[in-house]
């Protein structure tokens, strides 16, 4: 019985909120968390647009889109015969489900969507995919990230907890506020820097790779093999490390493992100031 | 409970009711299991990577995010059990299958029709099974599938143009098999 | 020659796809094109012939087979998790049915056999001991092996990306090791994931099975960033016979232009 109060409950909720779509256009929703203050997923993906998700106080999802019209546009809202349109197609954007204080947003094929969502600051975990012609930002959350990007760049600040990000073309900023000291975590594009700001207690194995750029640190990376070749001083005081082969090092005596690579970009590795 | 979305039921599994697989199951394997006859024209072994792409699903269950639809992940999975499969013992495909497949479906009402659907049929299968696979796979997905270009663009992870140009490129090229062959 | 550019519209025409602009478009060429008109009918004629050969019906089997899997594979998601569980849950149902008096005697004299069995087997023997220090030792080590098996599985990417790196904590992969990276390294949906595997796969090269399963995996890999990492590893490893498979990816009308100047000095590089 149980399952079945929560499916229509889950029905509801999306009948509401494609009513809310068609009606309004600013196109916001609220989704509601089945146990609001605990630990929630979320699980963000699009084809077309870019993702912005920002902790706030509050304990509701928001979620705001905005879809750019489709090729054609709907000139006329008229049908045959003076019938006006009442559920237009285009209210199908975004749809958004809630089972469970689990979340899955998605948008729709061949229409372009920019979505910013407004999530509790407790802790959840993330899933945030798009593919083309959109960035995401990350901000102010606290948990497990999972994002990734195709065409576009990945940009993460203030977040507590563990990030796993990849994109191909763009990319890839992380600032830290704090970090789950167990857990795994990797950064990696083909076209674009990694940058990765640390507080200062971080421990970690690191593993780096920048084909064709240069790694920068300042922690203090004691590497395993592979000696790498210290060829010049950048301005800030930051040393370079250049290899052929992966950087396979440890900071402050390891930790889990810090993945990171890049082809065509270079890896900076910073400490919180 | 059958109006459920094939989304919503695979969530369902994933988060550990495991016996609603069975609607899937219910739902999707005859689907399933026409692809992968086409795909290999061997009634066991397709049987048996219906099983497998089952299994898959239930093993990897944790990896259905529900952002895509059910249906193409189902696909791709079972693309994925058909290249191991296809690396583990290149499947060759017996002579004479075309015959005794055409054989095996119902024919036409008098003696001349069903001879000659048969014969139409065993050219057909004999030209098919020439295809390369990704000529014939999607074949298989807009004509016994049939799916959408769109949607095979998602199975196949290609753009859908690219669809269209292959759809119509397979399309040719099983033509002129089959015209080549009647000569 | 401009028939070409309306070939791209056949296959929509075929499927009954077209919007009514790109049906008209191609209607207006036909008229004037006795050879795309030819090329169509004949298509269609053969669209229409497919119709006969629909796949067979499985055979009832497949539902029978199916419902065995799924049972077992429910008994065996049980044990892994509860083992332990289940132990507590049948004390506690047997502490329930403690008022059967009879019942709770046989349960102690088990006990007390149990205990003399222990003391029995536990004494003395130096060789014994070593054995069972050894078991233990391969016990931890399947405990290491179960573990990263499981996380392997688990549905974050960190906790995967956890897994993959304690291959270098186990000192002899086996098949089930290998065979669990190599369908990570093939299936897993995140990228990163994706990569760390391929790392530690490299470790294990002296496997043959291994870069048997590295070498086919190329063509397998979908994302630039794989595609790229995989060129270096095979370079690493002077792999010859990956030329084959990279010819192939460089087939790919999609492949990133700055993989496929990678994959060419690749291939250069090996021969």
């Amino acid at each position: 019985m149980k399952t079945i109060k929560i499916a229509s409950v889950c029905v509801i909720v999306m009948l509401l909120t494609t009513r809310l779509w068609a009606q309004n256009n600013e196109k916001q929703m609220t989704v509601p968390l089945s146990s609001p203050g605990k630990p929630y997923k979320l699980d963000v993906g699009l084809v077309d647009g870019s993702i912005t998700v920002i902790g706030y106080e509050g304990k509701a999802v928001i979620i705001e889109a905005q879809s750019e019209e489709g090729k054609k546009g709907h000139d006329d809202d008229r049908g045959p015969g003076g019938m006006h349109r009442i559920g237009a197609n285009n209210n199908a954007d975004i749809n958004a489900e809630e089972n469970n204080n689990e979340i899955n947003v998605g948008g729709s094929l061949g229409r372009k969507t920019n979505l910013v969502l407004k999530v509790p600051q407790n802790e959840g975990s993330f899933k945030i995919h798009t593919v083309n012609n959109g960035n995401i930002v990350i901000s102010n959350v606290n948990g497990e990230l999972e994002v990734s990007n195709v065409n576009g760049s990945i940009k993460i600040n203030n977040v507590s907890g563990s990030v796993v990000a990849n994109t191909v073309n763009g990319p890839v900023v992380v600032t830290f506020k704090s970090i789950d000291p167990k857990a795994a975590m990797a950064f990696s594009t083909l076209n674009g820097n990694i940058d990765v700001t640390f507080p200062a207690g971080v421990k970690a194995n690191v593993k780096l790779k920048a084909d064709r750029g240069d790694i920068f640190t300042d922690f203090d990376v004691v590497t395993d093999q592979h000696k790498p070749i210290v060829t010049h001083n950048d301005s800030k005081g930051m040393y370079s490390l250049k290899v052929e082969d992966w950087v396979y090092g440890k900071i402050d005596g390891g930790g889990p493992e810090m993945m990171m690579k890049t082809t065509f970009g270079s890896i900076y590795i910073r400490k919180v100031k | 409970m059958n109006s459920l979305t094939d989304n919503a039921i695979m969530l369902r599994v994933k988060d550990g009711d495991l016996d609603k697989m069975g609607l899937l199951f219910e739902r999707y394997h005859r689907q399933l299991y026409g692809f992968l006859f086409h795909m290999t024209y061997h009634r066991e072994v397709s049987e048996d990577m219906v099983q497998q792409v089952f299994y898959k699903m239930l093993r990897y269950r944790q990896t259905f995010t529900g952002s895509g639809q059910f249906i193409h992940w189902m696909y791709s999975i079972a693309r994925n059990v058909l290249k191991d499969q296809g690396k583990r013992k290149q499947l060759q495909m017996q002579a004479g299958n075309a015959e005794q497949l055409a054989d095996q479906l119902p024919g036409g009402i008098t003696p001349e029709e069903q001879l000659e659907k048969k014969e139409a049929r065993t050219g057909l299968y004999r030209a098919m099974e020439k295809l390369s696979d990704d000529h014939r796979e999607i074949l298989t997905l807009s004509r016994f599938q049939e799916l959408k270009h769109q949607e095979i663009a998602q199975i196949l992870n290609i753009s859908e143009v690219a669809v269209k140009t292959r759809a119509h490129r397979a399309l040719r090229e099983l033509k002129n098999i089959y015209i080549n062959a009647e000569r | 020659m401009k028939c070409e550019q309306y070939e791209e519209l056949f296959a929509g025409w075929i499927n009954g796809e077209l919007t009514p602009a790109e049906r008209e478009k191609l209607d207006q060429h036909l008229i004037g094109c006795a050879g795309c008109r030819e090329e169509l009918a004949a298509m269609q004629q053969i669209w229409d012939v497919m119709a006969e050969v629909k796949a067979p019906e499985p055979s009832a089997n497949v539902r029978v087979k199916f419902q065995a899997m799924l049972d077992t594979y429910k008994e065996s998601v049980q044990d892994q998790k509860s083992n332990w569980d289940g132990i507590k849950e049948q004390l506690s149902r047997l502490w329930q049915w403690q008022p059967r008096w009879p019942l709770a005697y046989s349960l102690a004299i088990l006990l007390i056999g149990l205990g003399c069995g222990y003391l029995f087997f536990h004494t003395g023997k130096g060789a014994e001991q070593d054995q069972q220090l050894k078991e233990l030792t391969s016990q931890v080590h399947e405990l290491k092996q179960t573990m990263m098996l499981a996380l392997l599985e688990n549905p974050s990417a960190s906790e995967r990306i956890r897994g993959v790196s304690y291959t270098s904590e186990i000192k002899h992969a086996d098949k089930e090791v290998i065979d669990a990276l190599l369908a990570t390294l093939n299936n897993d949906p995140n990228v990163n994931v994706r990569l760390s595997t391929l790392d530690a796969l490299t470790h294990l090269a002296n496997h043959q099975e291994v870069r048997q399963g590295l070498i086919q995996s190329i063509v397998q890999q979908d994302s630039p960033l794989m595609q790229s990492a995989i060129a270096d590893v095979m370079l690493k490893l002077q792999e010859k016979r990956s030329v084959k498979p990279f010819k192939e990816l460089l087939k790919q009308k999609n492949l990133d232009p700055g993989v496929k100047e990678k994959i060419n000095q690749t291939i250069t590089q090996l021969i």
